[in-house]
């Protein structure tokens, strides 16, 4: 019953599928924005223009058909103009003209009574070449002039909003209004179609234009997110392929069908629509789920490669310690897996009072710091929010400095580093090489990774501050130490040299005095003699003390010996202390056995810790009494006891001294980093220390090292 | 005229050498001390006119040692000699106590010291 195949029904029924699609689409991109549902509204209106003028055609041997499909189909013609009109005022925010659009709302309504109800507006239909078509009755040309008037207004008005973009902050809302401009200009003469309406034999091509109109919006929703969509694959794909089947049911069941449901339920012509709704609406979600599998298991592929590897970056990163490896590790990482052209990680330096570069790949430019009260550092501050370029940038108003910030670091998007609420910095990262936006799933990836990288970043900073610190207390340890050599220092140098001076200048004086006169030459010499003498022996004491110091003052390069004989060592400790034992009139008791076995160490550590202990014994004394320095060997340990006749340690206090920084001297006096020390280097050299105390009476520390064998020679 | 007697206490040897060496061919009778205890017991018995005091020694302080002459001798002069110098608090509180004079390790000049003896001796 369909006679031969009307192939003018092509173009048309290709349009409102393309019309649909997009309408369906835009609207379930953001179902809650009114101009998004707006202008879902419009291609659905222009939809089934299209598609019913396509119904129209087909139906190319039966004029009533033809007629109904024509009802349906001017419906949709009457309210495009409105709908676009709506569209515009607001996409531009033209509130005050919205009255305009409800009066137009009526307008269109108040036809499309007359178009449904009466023959006053359209009677029936015109046989032209390319099938059937509307023909105008007598209210038509008022809906004409109606329809050019609003199109006049939407012209107009992206129009002025096209040349007026030049005002906005918004790079890709300039973009955005200038195709806005030309899909609209564009599809303004779509109205050739009315003229086949008033019986001119004038071939409707107004489907060209809604077709390009159609070409450059979906282009500018792709390239420029208008209306604030992003396209991502997976999701376009699926899309496209459930609209595919759904459409494709609908058309099937209507076309082909449409005669046999037609015999079925009597005439009743929308019971054609029945069934085709029926199986898109059972089949929708199963075709869903499938239609999502396939894509995830091809497509999505890579973004799950992408997605996976961010992930790990974040359980890495975690565990580097250094701070310069992990921050080029994090840049490193971004610009690999994100394809960014640049990426860029900035720390506050306490040092220099300002946000500095820390480590960065693609930046040009010169070095690029930020102060504290640098705009982009106190938006980060106080919102915790990332900045996106082109969107929060309208919001800072003209004079901010956050744009210029973002064009030095060439950034796209910048992301905060916070840690308990304090800002460490940020990352800066560029735009992507292949020219995508970041869209939602990168930015909650994003996200996540910058809150694990702050606690990286944070934990190496304690790092290296904790380092700093006992760099410090270190310094200040030697300082201190320094000062206690002092006194014994002073005497054993000065004295020496002041007596080698001052026998010399006896001598000289006697002599040119001529108190030696009388003297027989050979007793001047002899006595000479001897004044050289005693030179040589002060001098080679102050030499010897000299040497002593420079060796303890020299840092230990950690060379370990195996054959250190402990009482050398301690010989040497006691030589730099013992006078200042003497003038504290402390006195000193060694006992140490013959054949001690030796042990392995490092020498130096060893005169630092045993240097120490006596010194704190000595300090602890802080008057008369006695240390003493027992040595013991029992199987294969050997063990050092040293015990003063000091104040003691509280029981309490005696789990404590160990501490870094536990100290009872006045401030200023002790950094108490002593015996922190003390147990680090035993330790490291494979020893153990005790100390037991009881207060009023003294304090022992026992060192315990491993004998080694003894060296055979 | 009787000879001046000098006392020195030092606990260096090469110390107590140098003194007796240039001050006895220069007319002084020279005792020596290694130590505090020793000098003492010569000031009770030579009771000498200027007593060389080391500041710092073993046992007992020359500040004590002072503390005592005074007790037991108090016309003798004291001279304080040490190699320490803390910012000229100490020089003041010994001369206030009485000290006649103070001098700083090593002793640069043998004649500064002879004139300064020479002095105590002659003064009354």
């Amino acid at each position: 019953m369909q006679g031969s195949f009307n192939p003018f029904f092509i173009p048309s029924f290709i349009a409102s599928l393309l019309l649909l699609f997009l309408g369906v689409f835009v609207y379930s991109r953001n179902k809650k924005s009114l101009v998004n549902v707006l202008f879902s509204l419009e291609c659905f209106v222009s939809f089934i223009w299209q598609f019913c003028y396509a119904m129209m055609y087909l139906f190319s041997n039966d004029e009533q058909l033809a007629a109904f499909w024509m009802k349906i189909g001017y419906v949709g013609v009457i309210y495009i103009s409105v709908f676009y009109y709506h569209f515009i005022i607001e996409f531009f925010e033209r509130k005050k003209e919205r009255i305009i659009v409800y009066i137009s709302y009526g307008i269109a309504t108040v036809f499309v009574f007359f178009h449904l109800t009466t023959n006053l507006f359209t009677n029936g239909v015109i046989k032209y070449f390319w099938g059937y078509y509307p023909r105008a009755s007598v209210i038509h040309p008022f809906f004409l002039v109606f329809f050019i008037g609003l199109i006049c207004l939407i012209i107009t008005h992206s129009f002025m909003g096209f040349l007026n973009r030049e005002k906005l902050f918004h790079d890709r809302r300039k973009e955005q209004v200038k195709y806005l401009f030309w899909a609209y200009f564009l599809y303004a003469p779509a109205c050739v179609d009315y003229i086949a309406n008033y019986n001119i034999t004038f071939y409707p091509f107004g489907y060209v234009f809604s077709t390009a109109f159609l070409g450059i919006i979906a282009y500018a929703i792709v390239k420029h997110q208008l209306m604030n969509i992003e396209v991502i694959i997976r999701r376009a794909v699926v899309f496209t392929g459930l609209f595919a089947a759904a459409y494709g049911v609908f058309a099937f069941f209507t076309s082909l069908t449409q005669d046999v449901f037609q015999n079925i339920t009597g005439g009743n012509r929308w019971a054609v629509f029945v069934p085709s709704i029926l199986l898109i609406v059972l089949a929708l979600r199963p075709l869903e789920n499938f239609l999502v599998r396939i894509t995830d298991r091809f497509l999505f592929q890579k973004k799950y490669d992408y997605r996976e590897l961010l992930r790990a970056l974040s359980h890495e990163v975690i565990t580097i310690m250094d701070l310069n490896k992990l921050t080029k590790r994090i840049v490193d990482d971004l610009v690999n897996i994100m394809r960014v052209e640049s990426c860029a990680i900035m720390l506050y330096d306490k040092n220099k009072d300002v946000y500095d570069i820390i480590a960065a790949r693609g930046i040009k430019g010169g070095s690029i710091s930020f102060s504290r009260d640098n705009q982009t550092i106190t938006f980060l501050k106080t919102a915790h929010l990332p900045i996106k370029k082109n969107e929060h940038i309208d919001k800072m108003g003209e004079k901010g400095t956050i744009k210029e910030d973002m064009k030095k670091l060439g950034a796209e998007f910048i992301l905060p580093l916070i840690v308990h609420d304090e800002l460490l910095g940020l990352i800066s990262l560029g735009m992507k090489k292949s020219g995508e936006e970041y869209n939602q799933d990168d930015i909650a990836i994003l996200e996540s990774l910058t809150g694990t990288a702050s606690i990286a970043i944070s934990n190496a900073q304690y790092v290296v501050n904790t380092m700093e610190l006992e760099a410090e207390a270190a310094q200040r340890e030697k300082m201190a130490v320094v000062g206690t050599l002092a006194a014994g220092i002073n005497h054993e140098i000065c004295n020496p040299l002041g007596i080698a001076r001052g026998q010399c200048e006896v001598y000289i004086l006697n002599q040119r005095e001529g108190l030696y006169v009388n003297k027989p030459k050979d007793e001047q010499i002899a006595e000479a003699m001897k004044v050289m003498e005693k030179v040589l022996r002060e001098t080679d004491r102050a030499t010897a003390i000299t040497k002593k110091l420079s060796s303890f003052a020299k840092p230990s390069k950690g060379e370990i010996s195996e054959n250190v004989k402990i009482e050398e060592e301690l010989e040497e400790v006691i030589a730099l202390v013992d006078h200042e034992l003497k003038l504290g009139k402390i006195d000193l008791n060694l006992n140490v056995p013959d054949d001690l076995p030796p042990i392995r160490c490092d020498r130096k550590q060893l005169q630092q810790v045993l240097f120490n202990i006596i010194r704190n014994a000595g300090q602890a004394i802080g008057g008369k009494g006695t240390i003493t320095v027992d040595i013991k060997t029992i199987e294969d340990k050997i063990r050092i006891h040293i015990k003063d006749t000091g104040h003691g340690i509280s029981k309490d206090k005696l789990s404590e001294i160990f501490n870094p920084f536990y100290t009872t001297k006045d401030p200023g006096k002790g950094t108490g980093l002593g015996l922190f020390i003390v147990r680090q280097l035993v330790e490291r050299n494979k020893g153990r220390i005790i100390v037991g105390s009881e207060v009023g009476k003294g304090t022992t520390f026992t060192l315990e090292f491993p004998a080694t064998e003894r060296v055979k020679l | 005229m009787k000879r001046p007697k000098i006392l020195t206490i030092d606990d260096e040897m090469g110390f107590v050498d140098m003194i007796k060496n240039y001050f006895s061919l220069r007319g002084y009778d020279v005792f020596t001390a290694l130590r505090g205890a020793a000098g003492l017991y010569i000031i009770e018995q030579e009771k000498p006119d200027v007593v060389l005091i080391d500041f710092k020694m073993p046992e007992i302080d020359g500040d004590q040692i002072f503390r005592q002459m005074k007790k037991i001798h108090p016309e003798g002069k004291a001279i304080m000699i040490t190699a320490f110098r803390d910012e000229g608090g100490t020089e003041k509180r010994l001369l206030n106590m009485g000290v006649y004079a103070y001098f700083e390790k090593p002793i640069t000049s043998m004649k500064d010291l002879e004139a300064t003896i020479k002095n105590a001796v002659t003064q009354k």
